[in-house]
Order: C-alpha cells, then sequence, then structure tokens
C-alpha cells in the first residue's frame, strides 16, 4: 500500500490523540521499522492494521469506528494535498462517479505499481449505491472516505451501510434521502 | 489530549528525537524509492528511443516504397502551345520505355503511336484546337509500342485547352497515364464476374429443378401415406365391428366353441394391430397438422359427485352403423343404459338437454368431429361441462392422444374396443373424470398374483371382474360418505373396500384411504389422492391381469 496512507495514519494519530498518543500507539504496533514511513515508498498493508489495532487498544474503541474516523480524516486531507483533483468536482456524487476512471486511473499513472480498490456507483431509483471492492480489508475506511466527501460536498443525505463482506474486502453503501 | 506545547519539556523532546529520528529514516526509504523510479525511468527512457527509432526506420520504409509505387504508376504531364510546341514531363520516358538520357517528345510518341490508332488519334490532335470545347477536359485511349521492349501499352489520356487570354497565347494541358496493366485487371475481373454469373444462374436451374423434384416425390409420399391411411382406416371400422361381434359371442358360445372364438378373437387382434403399424407408418411420413379448433380446451374439473351410478347413462357418438351397434351392445352388457348420436353436433345437442354420467366420443365423425365437440361441450355451463368424455380413435399414436386430451377429453380407448377396456374406462373414468397416469398405481404384486393363482382357471377372470366391480362400488360409497359427513357410513365403506382391495394386492388405495381417515379429523384434507389412486388402480388391473395371470398360464 502507498506510503502517503501510512504518512496520513500517523497524522490520523497526532490529530485524534495527540503526540504522546500516537507515539504510544506507534511503539505498541510494534512495527518494524518503528513507524518512519515515506509517502513515496510502499508497505505491507497489515502493517496499517497492526496501527489501528494497537490505537484501539489504547483508547478503548472499536477498529471498525477508528477505520472510519480515518477515513473521513483522509477525505479532509485529500482536498489539501490533491485540491485540484478534488477541485474538478461539484458534488460528492460526481466524484464518486469519476473515482474509478478519473481519480484512480490518475492513481495508476503516478504510481504504475498502485493497486486502488475498486469503487462502483449506480443510481438505483432515489438512491444512490457506491460498491467498494479491494483485496485488502478496508471497508470502514472506505464508509469514512464517502462520508468525508458528503461532508466536505456539504451533502446532507444519509450514508446507510447495506451489505458487508466478513472480512471487510466488500461492502455496499447507499446515500439516501 | 495533550498538545505537544502542553507536554513537559523533557517529555517533549523524547517525542521530537522519535519523530527526527523516523524522519531521517523515511527519508532514507524514500531516497531509495526515487533512486528505484529513476532507474525505471531510465530504462523507460531507453526502451522508448529503442521504439522511436524502429518506428523512424519502418517509416522511411515505407515511404520509399510509396515512392516506387508512384514511379512505377507510369504517369506523366504534357504542356503545349501551338505555336511553341509541347514539353513532355520526365514520366513520359519511362511510359514510351525510352533509356535514361533520351528527351521524350511529342515527334517520338506521334512515332510510337499503334498502326492500328495511328490515323484515329492524329486526326483527333489536327483538330483538337479548333474543334474542342475549351475549359474541359477530353479523354483519349490508345495503344503504343513501346521502344526499347516492343510492348504493346495502352494510354489514357484526359486533355484539357485553354483559350487564348489577355496576350497570353492559347495552351494545353494533358495527363497521360499507362492503363495496360488496369484495363487486363478490369478484363480479368469482367471475366471472373461473367463466369459467377454464369455459374449463379446454373446453380439457381439446378436448384429449380431440384425443388421441382422434390415437390413431385413429396406428393408422391403424400399420396402414397394417404392411400395407406385411408385403407387402414376403412379396415378398421368393420375390424372394429368384427371385434365387438365376437366379444358379444363369447357370452353365448361354449365349451369347444370358445376355443374356437379365442383363435378368431387373435387374428382379429392380429388384423387390429396390422392396421395400427400401417397408420402410424404413413402418419409419421405425412407431418400436415390435421384440423382442429384453435387453442385447447380446460381440462375438466372433476365432478364432485360421488356416488358411482349402478347403471350409467352413457352418450354414445359414433357414425358407423355397425360399430355404434356393436358398442352400444358392450354397453349394455356392461350395465349402462345407452343413448346414440351420429356425430359430434348430435353429441353437444344431447349433452345440452340431458344429463349423461359419461360420453363415449367417437373421434372421426361428419359434421362435427369428436375433438370439436369436446371443445363445445367444455364451452357448455353447469354440470354438462363437467361431463366425462372417452375418446375412441383408430389411431394409436401418443401425439393424438396428447391431443384429444388437450382438447378436453377425460381419457382415450384405441379402436377395436375390448370390452375389459372400455369397462376399465368408464370406471376410471367415473372414478376420477380425468386422464389418469397408470405410474400412480401401487400393487403388491405377489399378493395379486397369489390371490388369483390359488383359484382354478375357470374362475379367474371372473374374479377379476368381480374385483373391479367391487371396488367402483365400495369407493363410490365412500366419496357419497365424505360428500355427505356421513362417519358412519364412511366406516362402513372404508372397511368394505379395504377388504376387497388387500385381496388383490391393491395397497395404493388402502394407503391413501388410511391417510384421508387419519388427517381428516385434524382439518381441511383432500379426497383427489385417493379418488386418483382408485382410478389409477382400475386401469391397471387388466395389464396386471394379462401380465402376472394370464400371461403366466
Amino acid at each position: 500500500m502507498k506510503g502517503i496512507i501510512f504518512t496520513e495514519l500517523v497524522g490520523f494519530l497526532d490529530h485524534a490523540g495527540g503526540p504522546d498518543f500516537a507515539e504510544k500507539v506507534l511503539e505498541d504496533a510494534g512495527l518494524p521499522h518503528g513507524g518512519a514511513y515515506s509517502r513515496v515508498a510502499r508497505y505491507p498493508w497489515q502493517e496499517a492494521v497492526r496501527v489501528v489495532e494497537a490505537a484501539s487498544r489504547e483508547t478503548g474503541a472499536e477498529f471498525s469506528d477508528l477505520c472510519q474516523q480515518f477515513g473521513a480524516y483522509l477525505f479532509e486531507r485529500f482536498t489539501v494535498l490533491y485540491p485540484e483533483i478534488i477541485g474538478r468536482y461539484s458534488d460528492a456524487e460526481a466524484l464518486l462517479s469519476h473515482v474509478e476512471d478519473h481519480i484512480h486511473e490518475d492513481v495508476k499513472i503516478l504510481y504504475p505499481d498502485a493497486e486502488p480498490p475498486t469503487v462502483t456507483v449506480r443510481n438505483e431509483g432515489d438512491r444512490l449505491r457506491v460498491e467498494y471492492a479491494s483485496h485488502r480489508p478496508f471497508a470502514h475506511i472506505a464508509h469514512g472516505l464517502v462520508a468525508g466527501a458528503m461532508n466536505h460536498f456539504g451533502d446532507l443525505r444519509d450514508l446507510e451501510w447495506l451489505t458487508s463482506s466478513e472480512g471487510g474486502t466488500r461492502a455496499a453503501f447507499a446515500m439516501t434521502r | 489530549m495533550d498538545k505537544m506545547e502542553d507536554l513537559p519539556p523533557q517529555r517533549r523532546a523524547e517525542i521530537l528525537a522519535a519523530r527526527l529520528e523516523r524522519s531521517q529514516r523515511a527519508l532514507s526509504d524514500a531516497e531509495d524509492a526515487l533512486e528505484s523510479r529513476m532507474k525505471q525511468l531510465f530504462r523507460a527512457n531507453q526502451d522508448l528511443s529503442l521504439r522511436e527509432s524502429e518506428l523512424a526506420r519502418k517509416l522511411e520504409i515505407e515511404s520509399t516504397l510509396l515512392l516506387g509505387a508512384l514511379s512505377t504508376i507510369g504517369m506523366a504531364t504534357v504542356y503545349g502551345e501551338r505555336e511553341r510546341g509541347f514539353t513532355l514531363s520526365e514520366g513520359a520516358n519511362a511510359i514510351l520505355g525510352l533509356p535514361d538520357g533520351e528527351a521524350a517528345t511529342v515527334e517520338r510518341l506521334v512515332a510510337a503511336l499503334h498502326p492500328l490508332d495511328r490515323d484515329r488519334i492524329v486526326r483527333e490532335g489536327r483538330r483538337f484546337f479548333s474543334e474542342k470545347a475549351a475549359g474541359v477536359p477530353h479523354v483519349y485511349e490508345h495503344r503504343i509500342i513501346r521502344y526499347g521492349d516492343g510492348e504493346t501499352r495502352w494510354l489514357s489520356w484526359s486533355i484539357t485547352r485553354e483559350e487564348s487570354r489577355e496576350g497570353r497565347p492559347a495552351y494545353l494541358l494533358a495527363t497521360v497515364r499507362d492503363i495496360t496493366e488496369e484495363r487486363q485487371n478490369k478484363r480479368r475481373v469482367r471475366a471472373l464476374q461473367l463466369r459467377a454469373e454464369r455459374r449463379v444462374a446454373e446453380l439457381a436451374s439446378l436448384q429449380a429443378e431440384l425443388a421441382a423434384a422434390k415437390e413431385r416425390v413429396e406428393d408422391t409420399l403424400s399420396a402414397r401415406n394417404r392411400f395407406i391411411s385411408e385403407m387402414a382406416h376403412a379396415i378398421r371400422t368393420p375390424l372394429a365391428a368384427l371385434t365387438g361381434g365376437l366379444e358379444l359371442l363369447q357370452a353365448k358360445v361354449r365349451d369347444d366353441g370358445l376355443q374356437d372364438l379365442t383363435i378368431a378373437r387373435n387374428a382379429s387382434d392380429q388384423l387390429g394391430e396390422l392396421a395400427s403399424r400401417l397408420i402410424e407408418q404413413a402418419d409419421s411420413g405425412d407431418e400436415a397438422p390435421s384440423p382442429s379448433f384453435p387453442g385447447t380446451a380446460a381440462l375438466p374439473t372433476p365432478s364432485t359427485a360421488t356416488a358411482i351410478p349402478d347403471q350409467p347413462k352413457v352418450l354414445l357418438a359414433e357414425d358407423t352403423e355397425s360399430n355404434r351397434y356393436v358398442v352400444e351392445r358392450l354397453l349394455a352388457e356392461l350395465g349402462c343404459v345407452v343413448t346414440s348420436v351420429e356425430n359430434g353436433a348430435a353429441a353437444v345437442e344431447a349433452v345440452r338437454r340431458e344429463d349423461f354420467d359419461l360420453v363415449l366420443m367417437d373421434v372421426m365423425m361428419p359434421i362435427m368431429n369428436g375433438e370439436q365437440a369436446t371443445q363445445t361441450i367444455r364451452g357448455l355451463s353447469g354440470r354438462a361441462a363437467r361431463t366425462p368424455i372417452i375418446g375412441v380413435t383408430a389411431h394409436s399414436l401418443q401425439s393424438e392422444r396428447e391431443r384429444l386430451l388437450s382438447a378436453g377429453m377425460t381419457a382415450c380407448l384405441a379402436k377395436p374396443v375390448r370390452k375389459e377396456a372400455l369397462d376399465t374406462a368408464i370406471r376410471t373414468a367415473l372414478i376420477s373424470g380425468r386422464d389418469v397416469s397408470t405410474n400412480q398405481a401401487r400393487f403388491d404384486h405377489e399378493l395379486f398374483r397369489r390371490t388369483f393363482g390359488d383359484l382354478p382357471p375357470a374362475y379367474r377372470s371372473r374374479m377379476r371382474d368381480a374385483a373391479k366391480k367391487d371396488i367402483t362400488r365400495y369407493a363410490g360409497e365412500v366419496l357419497e360418505a365424505v360428500e355427505t359427513n356421513d362417519d358412519e357410513a364412511l366406516s362402513r365403506a372404508a372397511h368394505s373396500l379395504t377388504g376387497v382391495s388387500l385381496n388383490i394386492g391393491a395397497i395404493g388405495i388402502v394407503e391413501e384411504l388410511a391417510a384421508y381417515r387419519e388427517a381428516a379429523p385434524l382439518g381441511e384434507v383432500s379426497i383427489e389422492p385417493f379418488r386418483e389412486a382408485v382410478a389409477a388402480c382400475l386401469l391397471v388391473v387388466d395389464d396386471l391381469y394379462d401380465a402376472l395371470v394370464s400371461g403366466a398360464e
């Protein structure tokens, strides 16, 4: 997984619990390199799981809740890091509809070895169905990202979980009125 | 949550030191990653350069080929003023076949003209400026004898003349092309086209002959099949009367006569079988659908009437007098009260007018056939629409049987009608009111065989007939008791029916009866499975008897 996700995860720990909390979590996670992440390198996604698990132990919060919070935080960071990409879209629906053909295409050009998840979006009457599929178990992070996007664009619809695979590699959400 | 500035200085220093150390390692990681990306980019650049040079080489080759192709097209231009003469472009040398260094001139061109075209072209040339319209292209084709190899080549000219204007003299501009290969190709294409057209015409003619021959064969085959079918049907009508007559005689013949009668019945059966095979053979070669009413009639809902009448009122629809007589007699012997009509329309009228327990309907009849009559009866209102109808057909094809059943018939009998088969069909139809599959019949074969085997041979068929009658009667009483909610009568009839059924091993009846009686006190339960079990058992008794008892004698 791309290093930027890890550097942002460390930033999230700092943002959510302060520097002391972040250091404790990194230490407790028992990472092979002590959490020295670079944005341009790649690291196994399992390390991110270990970091969130350590944060969960430290705070007593649910693993899935922390993932969702991180997803929302990550989207807000994307608006700072990649304003030219986020700025192309006028609302959350337009952005989500083009994750696959614009954003992930750009990611693949910048990082040919990246393996972004598959995100498909389709209108189902009065709701928008968003499906996430990846070999990584980050459905809750995806949920947080979608929630973050809705928050960023001031979308007041509800975001419902429709389905989720047991391991968290697949999920479907719905934006409903 | 403590912010960095809220932490004690010592802790702050520790955290900052840890972060600095991590940043240094991350930087090192980033440097490694960047170096790796640089290497990848370098390799990609090399690859790109290689592809570029390959592409340039390919383009160069294509370009050379294109230029070569242009030069071999054999094209030249000519510019001329009447007073000042003509100038021919370089391509004219190649067209005329002149060696390099020798200039092509109009004189050389005229000298090369083919003798057969020379006069025409020279004549056209002389009057070109005076007679040909200016400003429009004029086209000429002619032959030359090429210098060097002496080969005859075809040239095509497009010449435009411009008038003298504003001090500029009149001039002509011409393009000339060597069209020898083009003409040859056109001729070849035309020859191929003509050959293909001839082949298509031949094929069309062959197809027409084939279609005509096929039609003749089909007509012949159809006529043959019609003849066979008509003859077989014609044989069946007297045969049915003969078989019925033999059936009727059986009750009257005694002793040695019985054996003679059996021989006659066997011969009649064999003839019937032969006629069936002939009809099947003829029909399988003739796929024209037989006429019928559009659509299918709804299958009759079983009558809710439950008692089986001792003397069923039967309507017989049969157009052939001899058959009518025989079947009437057979029905009378089976205890039926018979009313006869001669066609389907009369049958419909009779059913509309009067209640019948059953209709025996010939299929092939004038005015209105049995299939149409059945569909009409099923369309009537009230009880009449539910009257069981047994079709009697000369065909024994499964497809026809299915068609008749879907038209609304309850069951089908094949001609010639045998007494046992008629008896079974009537009982089954009265009990079930619908077509019954023999698969639904469950028998204890050993018990069946032993019951009949223990009897002297002379009594066995009588025992079979008695069992059928008893099952019909007691089953009717069971159904009536169910209808009237008479528990005592049901108990009595069930007891009798169970005894009779067990005698001949008809366990299907016993099981369904027991299942009904067990479930009935608990609530709504259907009597239909019992009704079907009785009908199915009655339907297979004769076959079972032939297979297990008379066949084993």
